[in-house]
């Protein structure tokens, strides 16, 4: 009997591109957003047959099967993009913005309605949500500014950063998408707060988020119509939570079975906002509580590496992307809980959607570029291992 | 603008830039010097570690709601009793709780031609499995881009099979539907409701909204009528079409204590599962809807009224002897007896003059406010929203009156002299008639005394025993009736052949004035006289001999009690009675 040598795909000697980056990424994090696209296009195949069927498409997977390109193509943004350096980060995530407000300034001219707001941008078949894309990019570059003001160099990184807040937020609130607002701006929030705001201000920024909240309660119809439903659900109309709720008992602990589910026949939204739910109905509380260990795996895990990196930009950005990513995901689930007012949000990497597929592996990409285990980017210990070191 | 304002304006807004810009780099400033400070609440891995330990915590909270949803969530299983449906309606039963009408699960079909292999094949299998299923819907369907809904109201053998054609095409989704399980049986007193859950006619429509309120109680709605006594009224009714081809027949039973009523049927009626394939005309319940002259049956509200006023007592007497006159009009005697009859008399041969001569001396005024005390001046008391309106003479002259006495002039519906009779039967109080169970006390009100109508009680079992009423009589029932024979107006003119024969009975006559006892009312519209009633088509051989065979056979499932009687052949006339028919004035 003789042991064949099985070279490894990446000698640790590699030096190539593809070779640094392999021993570089977080693998655990890269292993727990592939479970989670994978799932994504999984349960795309038991939900898209309902969703075609509810507005008339002939192919029961046409969901399923834009959902796996989408996939791929998401897959594909977040190894390219993970493979960029810190400044590559920068640059990337300053195109990207640039691009993305230009275009959300366009929306009104070029955009494409649906369901009361201009929030898409109609490329061949696909709609495109340009904001999905901005939000990443903001954060990265508030962390950005933030860690230039805090270098003493002239930078007003303070100013920049809350102007890029207010151009976005503004743009966000013209769609009107009062949902993407409330995420980035808890993202900004975050990363404001992370990047070390002295805890006086925190009180003065805490107020002014109030008074802002309070303000979009007034003016936004629809905003105001999901609360009173949420504070008063006995007279509204709670159809989609009610739905839901269902379909998580009926779940039950292992689920009616693969595509026994009937509540994806009741919700419109169910393959988007609600597939959390149609996920429950069908493999059980087993199968949910995997997937919120999977979230919670990648922010926990994507925020502790961040708190392990030497240098504030870095730290402040990665940490505000997996924020951004955890609320997201937090967000969906807690409405499919009802434990908070309906709010439009789609489960990251799961929902069915090409813009919030492709913006998450943006984020990701980003996230994990950062993270990535570059010389000097960890402090002793934690840093760039040559061969034979161990790894974390 | 001046030079010098818009100096000051330009310096203001100077002013304003540089404290503005001043402001911005204070916070950013301040915003550096707290990072330099390097104070450990202000540490980046500290706030981090943070954020972090806040996602943790909301994470674990998620995994604890995920559960309770999950586990201890409210399922809509079938654990679970399903909500009626917004068109829910409740069982109806009869006063045994026999099914009466209930909602079934039935099935609708639909067709995805999409998802045919042969659309030829699909046709052919459908149209033999389904001959009922509309060609001209089903082409439709065929050429269809989507699923279509092709008919619906299959039962579980239709559904079954269908779907054991085997044609993946086809699918099937439940639906509601109303079902008559006693077909015809009292079809117009249950009436029918649409396919949308609307009650549309009888007590599914009198009765809609206690219907569907008890659907959400899950309670069925108990009727009065007692489907036996309603299957022997119908059977008798039907012996009376056979026989005598009227246009209609119609019969009433009720409680004349309590007002329920145990049966009521309008033939020809008609199947209420089908209610829309069966001739309009059928749809008529014209015990209710339609309004008649009764005629002589009319004289229990006349003589009532005179024993209740005083105008009369049982040794009255009343001069038959010559026609009466009013004004230019004569009244007369059919088979007048021609002489002075005593009340009784009037009542058993049925005196037109004797009874006209009665209502004259009561008065208009009086006559009309015992009419309205007895209900018959307005559309009968009941649920049904069928009752009709009577048609009232427009003065009540001497001439009215004579004629209204009898039961001319004046046209009003079964159901209201029903009601009518009972309340001068049951003791004197009028009760409304109601086709819903009675468990409480029956409300009533007093018209007449117990007294009078103990003597009324005693008029109709003699009009049985020596009068026109003898075919009514049931061994041992003790049975009191009053025929009626009124010639129909038929263009402006009485037409002599043209009869709206009725019977009016109450059973048992005996006992205590208050106790518990039974009106059956017949009418028949338009009865042909045949070879077996020796060319009679009146009240006496048309009604009367079916209102005795229908209190024959209803009186044990009531629980009337026979007494011991002489032979029942012994009472029987082979003559026929003297019997009047009215006459009335237009």
């Amino acid at each position: 009997m003789t042991l064949t040598y099985q070279p490894h795909a990446f000698a640790r000697t590699d030096r190539s591109r593809l070779g640094v980056w392999w021993w570089t990424t977080d693998r655990l994090l890269l292993t727990a957003v592939a479970v989670l696209i994978a799932l994504g296009v999984t349960l795309s195949f038991g939900s898209s047959p309902a969703a075609a069927a509810r507005i008339g498409l002939h192919d029961p997977f046409h969901f399923a099967i834009r959902q796996c390109v989408y996939g791929v193509a998401g897959a594909a943004i977040l190894l390219a993009v993970s493979m960029c350096s810190p400044k590559g980060v920068r640059r990337l995530s300053f195109f990207i913005y640039v691009v993305a407000i230009v275009i959300m300034m366009a929306l009104p001219v070029l955009g494409h309605s649906a369901k009361g707001a201009t929030r898409w941008l109609q490329l061949g078949g696909f709609s495109l949500q340009p904001s999905e894309f901005m939000k990443p990019a903001l954060i990265v570059l508030a962390a950005w500014m933030f860690s230039e003001g805090q270098k003493g160099e002239g930078v007003p990184g303070v100013f920049i950063a809350f102007c890029l807040w207010a151009l976005s937020v503004g743009l966000l609130l013209a769609e009107p998408d009062v949902g993407q607002t409330v995420l980035i701006t808890v993202a900004f929030g975050a990363a404001f707060f992370m990047a070390g705001v002295p805890f006086a201000w925190i009180v003065g920024l805490g107020g002014a988020a109030v008074v802002g909240m309070t303000a979009i309660y007034f003016t936004f119809g629809h905003v105001a119509a999901r609360v009173h439903k949420f504070l008063s659900p006995d007279t509204a109309d709670t159809h989609q939570i009610d739905r839901a709720a269902e379909a998580i008992a009926a779940g039950g602990f292992l689920g009616r079975g693969p595509g026994e589910g009937v509540m994806k026949r009741h919700v419109p939204d169910l393959h988007t906002d609600f597939i959390y739910s149609a996920a429950a109905e069908e493999y059980g509380l087993v199968f949910s509580l995997l997937l919120i260990s999977l979230f919670a795996f990648v922010v926990v895990r994507g925020l502790y590496r961040a708190m392990k990196l030497t240098d504030p930009f870095e730290q402040v950005a990665s940490a505000g992307l997996f924020v951004l990513v955890g609320q997201q995901a937090f967000i969906n689930v807690a409405v499919n809980l009802n434990m908070i007012p309906t709010k439009g949000m789609t489960l990251p990497f799961i929902s069915y959607g090409g813009s919030s597929m492709l913006a998450m592996g943006l984020t990701l990409g980003l996230a994990l570029a950062l993270t990535s285990r570059r010389p000097g980017a960890y402090s002793q210990g934690d840093g760039y291992a040559p061969a034979g070191a161990g790894l974390t | 603008m001046r030079p010098a304002e818009l100096n000051a304006l330009r310096a203001n807004a100077a002013t304003a830039k540089a404290w503005l810009v001043e402001g911005v780099w204070k916070v950013e400033h301040a915003f550096e010097r707290s990072k330099a400070q390097g104070r450990v609440v202000d540490d980046t891995r500290l706030r981090i570690c943070f954020v972090m330990a806040l996602f943790g915590m909301a994470f674990v909270t998620l995994g604890i709601e995920a559960g309770r949803a999950a586990l201890l969530g409210k399922a809509g299983g079938p654990e679970e009793a399903a909500a009626p449906p917004p068109g829910a309606r409740a069982d109806l039963v009869d006063r045994e709780g026999r099914l009466l009408a209930v909602d079934l699960v039935h099935y609708g079909l639909y067709l995805d031609p999409r998802a045919s292999w042969n659309i030829k094949e699909t046709r052919a299998k459908l149209m033999a499995a389904l001959p009922n299923l509309s060609r001209e819907r089903l082409e439709k369907a065929l050429r269809s881009d989507r699923r279509e809904y092709l008919i619906g109201a299959l039962t579980p053998s239709e559904r079954e099979r269908v779907h054991d054609l085997g044609l993946p095409e086809l699918s099937f989704e439940e639906e509601e539907r109303r079902v008559y399980p006693v077909g015809e049986s009292a079809s117009h007193l249950i009436g029918f409701a649409d396919s949308g859950g609307h009650g549309l006619a009888g007590a599914e429509s009198a009765l809609d909204p206690e219907v569907r309120e008890a659907a959400a109680a899950g309670k069925p709605v108990a009727l009065a009528i007692d489907l036996r006594v309603q299957a022997a009224l119908e059977d008798e009714l039907r012996g009376i079409m056979r026989l005598h081809t009227p246009i209609s027949a119609t019969g009433i039973v009720t409680n004349a204590r309590t007002g329920e009523v145990l049966a009521l049927a309008s033939l020809p009626d008609f199947n209420p599962n089908t209610a829309g394939q069966s001739p309009p005309a059928n749809l008529v319940n014209h015990a209710a809807a339609s309004v008649y002259e009764m005629g002589s049956t009319f004289k229990i509200f006349t003589f009532a009224l005179g024993l209740d006023s005083g105008v009369a007592n049982v040794n009255s007497t009343f001069d038959a002897s010559e026609p009466l006159k009013i004004g230019d009009r004569t009244i007369h005697d059919y088979h007048g007896v021609n002489r002075v009859m005593s009340l009784e008399d009037v009542f058993i041969h049925s005196s037109n003059i004797g009874t006209a001569k009665l209502g004259l001396r009561a008065g208009g005024e009086r006559l009309k406010r015992y009419f309205d005390a007895f209900g018959l001046l307005a559309p009968a008391r009941v649920e049904l929203s069928e009752s009709a309106r009577p048609i009232l003479p427009r003065t009540w002259n001497e001439d009215v009156v004579a004629s209204a006495s009898f039961g001319a002039a004046i046209s009003v519906s079964p159901l209201a002299v029903a009601g009518g009779v009972g309340a001068v039967m049951n003791g004197g109080n009028y009760v409304p008639l109601t086709i819903l169970r009675q468990d409480g006390a029956p409300k009533g009100r007093r018209v007449i005394s117990p007294e009078a109508s103990r003597a009324m009680l005693d008029l109709m079992r003699a009009n049985v025993l020596r009068g026109t009423g003898t075919k009514a009589d049931a061994p041992g029932l003790r049975v009191g009736g009053k025929t009626g024979s009124a010639e129909k107006v038929i263009g402006g003119r009485y037409e002599r052949s043209k009869l709206v024969s009725s019977f009016a009975a109450v059973f048992p006559t005996d006992g205590p004035v208050d106790a518990t006892r039974y009106v059956v009312l017949i009418t028949v519209d338009e009865p042909k006289g045949v070879k077996e009633t020796f060319g009679f088509a009146t009240g006496g051989w048309t009604a009367a001999p079916a209102a005795g065979r229908v209190i024959d056979r209803i009186a044990p499932f009531l629980g009337v009690r026979r007494t011991p009687t002489a032979p029942f052949a012994a009472q029987r006339q082979a003559a026929a009675p003297a019997e009047e028919v009215s006459e009335g004035t237009l």
